[in-house]
């Protein structure tokens, strides 16, 4: 560079330090990253509802199985459909039991409902009765990795208990950093409170004592976009089991079998006319085929509302998720079908079986 | 490897661990150092280490014999060869499927229909980087500015030195290669620069670059979603955006090359604020721009030959400086329009300003005037870049004035919330007239910005690795 190009352009000038001072700045500055991380940390377990909302489900829902202090004769397990559709109200007035609602999310797929019933047994014994709810679409899928952090056992519970998964290595740092370092895991929920502050808010659904999400509001416009994805989706691909969910329910199923509860696989609400089309018809009936298949191998096993319950776009919020005013009538539907089962009307032949 | 990867940090961390256990052992280091660098080139796809290699070893013999060569006409034939081979290699995998598809777009002008022969060729990533800075070897040996190195490991090395083989900085080897022959010492205060370069690097690469493509991609995906203000701030976002991701990759690459006691140049010297098109190339890309400048302007003839001549010869290195960022008219369009600035400021302006601006005498209003123009400038420039066809720049031009946009004031505040620490540190960068000049600061002030910068990253830094943009050239 020239003398006068020098005068022009900045240029670096090296500023004298010491060892100790370039010590301490890397230690200040690494210190400064772990109290954010623990910052965050802190915040998220006391506002739960800051974090993504359906998260926070996911965690109230365990919350809820934790501190459960006496055993309940009924487990309802599943998804979003079922949090949002069973009333544990309803269901004992037809069924006289009672039963609690730990329903969670779909993409904490079958695994986390066999992590439940396993943590609840441990507990609190076995119950008489466990019924699982699930969508169409979510047999498919493996336990979203940031769920599996927040399910509140020790580390390595996914190797100890019976409805055991391997995860690998690029899982395991996943569930890592999920766990332990949430301004990585959960950097957008971050980002969003810090840059824009005015929308921070806690988002939690509502919940009843015993586990029921009631949404007030239909959408009838999103059930007919959802729905229309559904149907469209299916085009594309098949019904499938993936072999994480096969091995849950196969867990389920044998414990229904050695310790004598009555399991019921049932499938969720969903929005009337998708199975008018062929092709959704057709990839929904190979399900059941195979769920049917599946349960007549457990003597203690049935599934149940199948075909579907259907309801209009003016009674849901989206495709599979009813509102509140639809959800006795679900219910009532979901004891009928466990009341006239073979497996509550001839339990005695069943465990001769 | 990607710099914004663990993979990455990994890789650095365990070769710097074994750097350092190799105390003064210059030669050992320099092996452990190339191998390093071959790893670090194999992982984009180890196809292309046997072109890097071929490379090296034509270079470092052309240099040898056109060292001993006394011939005028063997010393050329031999420069001839180097050039030609370097120039081939990166025609060959660069160039040739755009030029094919080019050609039969002209005869289909013309009535012709051919079937264009293109190959699909994958490109080489850095090979733009690496041919000019070999050809830049046996160049200076020719011009007898340059003794050949005897050993063919530090040719290697310079040729493929991994903080810089991929994007630069652009290396002469009258500067890189003593570095690489001689024991290097790592003292306190270059390793203290070292770690604020990479910090600041990373800073602008993965917070204030990435989260700039948040704004930038949508809008030119799919442009006819937008207009106004949204129009406007995806063209200031990408303006930010191509600027801290190349000068942040040249931070780290820089920062980390301290770490091992190398200095490699500086690329970036505050482009943003300069006055006229010849400042903002002495500020923008500098190895580059240096390397078009020393190698093909002067050789034309430079500003020597009449003012007709010099321009001419302006715009010609512009527009090939154009063509060398890319296999597209887009870029030739791009360079071309820089040429024209050049060429156009040079002919109003025979007598630019040459010192300070600030303590040249002229009006204080004047001076931010000229930056604002070149800057308006600058990004207008830009738009030709990144647009993906005539029609959207028209779109753009066209649809600039037309409202906020639904979402213009939310992009805008995006812009600011993220790019603010950029403008900041600039500021302070032009104030002082240096580049480190954070590193200056009061202790506890340097200490607050460093905590502020690392948890940003960590907050901000935006984890799907996004590749830097100067990767494709």
């Amino acid at each position: 560079m020239s003398e006068q190009e020098r005068d022009i352009l900045p240029v670096e000038r090296i500023h004298p330090t010491s060892p100790r001072l370039l010590g301490l700045t890397v230690v200040i500055m690494l210190l400064s990253g772990v109290m954010l991380n623990a910052s965050v940390k802190l915040l998220f377990q006391t506002y739960p509802g800051l974090d993504n909302p359906t998260y926070g489900a996911f965690h109230e829902q365990w919350r809820r199985l934790m501190d459960l202090d006496r055993p309940v004769d009924t487990l309802i397990l599943g998804d979003s459909s079922c949090r949002h559709g069973v009333d544990p109200d309803v269901l004992d007035a037809e069924l006289g039991s009672h039963s609690l609602n730990f329903c969670s999310l779909g993409n904490a797929a079958i695994i986390n409902s066999a992590w439940q019933l396993e943590t609840y047994i441990e507990r609190h014994g076995v119950p008489k009765r466990v019924i699982l709810i699930q969508v169409h679409d979510v047999w498919r899928r493996n336990m979203q990795l940031p769920l599996v952090a927040r399910v509140p056992l020790p580390w390595g519970f996914w190797e100890r208990l019976r409805a055991s998964w391997s995860p690998d290595r690029r899982q395991l740092r996943h569930i890592f950093l999920a766990l332990h370092v949430p301004v990585y895991s959960q950097d957008k929920t971050v980002t969003e409170l810090l840059a824009y502050p005015w929308r921070a808010r806690e988002r939690r659904l509502p919940f009843t004592p015993r586990g029921y999400s009631p949404i007030e509001r239909a959408n009838p416009r999103r059930v007919a976009r959802d729905a229309a994805q559904h149907v469209r989706k299916t085009a594309r691909r098949g019904w499938r089991l993936s072999a994480q969910s096969r091995g849950a329910l196969q867990t389920m199923m044998d414990m229904a079998d050695e310790l004598g509860f009555d399991f019921y696989v049932g499938n969720s609400p969903q929005a009337e006319g998708m199975l008018s089309k062929p092709q959704f018809a057709r990839y929904y009936e190979s399900g059941q085929r195979v769920l049917a298949d599946l349960a007549d191998t457990s003597p203690r096993t049935e599934l149940i509302l199948s075909p579907p319950v259907e309801y209009s776009r003016r009674q849901m919020e989206n495709s599979d998720h009813i509102i509140a005013t639809s959800v006795p009538s679900y219910t009532r539907r979901l004891a009928a079908a466990v009341a006239t089962s073979e497996l509550h009307r001839v339990p005695q032949r069943r465990r001769e079986q | 490897m990607l710099f914004n990867s663990f993979v990455f940090v990994g890789f650095f961390l365990l070769t710097y661990a074994l750097y350092l256990s190799l105390g003064r052992r210059t030669r050992a280091q320099n092996l452990l150092l190339l191998v390093a660098s071959y790893v670090f080139y194999g992982y984009w796809d180890w196809r292309f280490l046997g072109l890097l290699a071929v490379s090296t070893l034509i270079d470092f013999t052309v240099g040898k014999a056109l060292y001993r060569a006394k011939d005028a006409h063997r010393r050329k034939l031999l420069l001839t060869i180097s050039v030609c081979a370097n120039l081939g290699i990166l025609g060959f995998f660069k160039y040739y499927d755009f030029f094919a598809r080019s050609l039969a777009e002209v005869l289909r002008l013309v009535g012709l229909d051919p079937d264009p022969l293109t190959l699909g060729i994958l490109l080489p990533v850095g090979i733009s980087f690496y041919t000019f800075q070999t050809m830049s070897y046996t160049i200076d040996i020719y011009r007898g500015k340059l003794a050949p190195t005897e050993s063919l490991l530090d040719f290697a090395l310079f040729v493929s030195f991994f903080p810089q083989l991929v994007a630069g900085p652009i290396e002469r080897a009258r500067t890189l290669l003593p570095q690489i022959e001689r024991p290097r010492r790592i003292d306190r205060d270059q390793l203290a620069a070292g770690l604020w370069l990479i910090l600041w690097g990373y800073f602008k690469k993965v917070v204030i670059a990435d989260r700039m493509a948040l704004i930038v991609n949508p809008v030119f995906a799919e442009q006819a979603n937008y207009q106004g203000l949204e129009l406007v701030v995806a063209l200031l976002a990408f303006t930010v955006q191509i600027y801290g991701d190349f000068s942040g990759y040249t931070d780290i690459a820089r920062g980390l090359a301290k770490l091992m006691g190398f200095e490699l140049m500086v690329n970036f010297r505050l482009p943003y604020f300069a006055i006229n098109p010849s400042d903002f190339w002495r500020r923008w890309h500098v190895s580059f721009s240096s390397w078009l400048r020393d190698y093909l302007y002067i050789p034309m003839g430079g500003n020597r030959g009449g003012k007709a001549r010099t321009l001419r010869n302006l715009a010609v290195t512009m527009l090939l400086g154009g063509l060398w960022h890319g296999a597209a008219w887009n870029f030739v369009i791009w360079g071309g329009y820089h040429g024209a600035l050049l060429v156009i400021y040079r002919w109003l302006d025979p007598n630019p300003i040459d010192a300070n601006p600030w303590r040249s005498g002229v009006a204080r209003l004047r001076v931010v005037g000229m930056m604002a123009l070149m800057f308006l400038l600058t990004v207008f420039g830009w738009l030709m870049f990144r647009a993906q066809s005539a029609s959207q720049i028209l779109y753009f031009l066209s649809n600039m004035h037309q409202g906020l946009g639904r979402t213009g004031v939310e992009l805008l505040y995006n812009l600011f919330f993220f790019a603010w620490p950029l403008a900041a540190v600039q500021l302070l960068q032009y104030r002082t007239g240096d580049l480190l000049a954070v590193c200056g600061l009061p202790t506890p002030i340097r200490i607050a910005i460093y905590c502020f910068l690392f948890c940003g990253i960590i907050i901000f830094g935006v984890h799907e690795s996004m590749e830097f943009i100067y990767f494709q050239f």
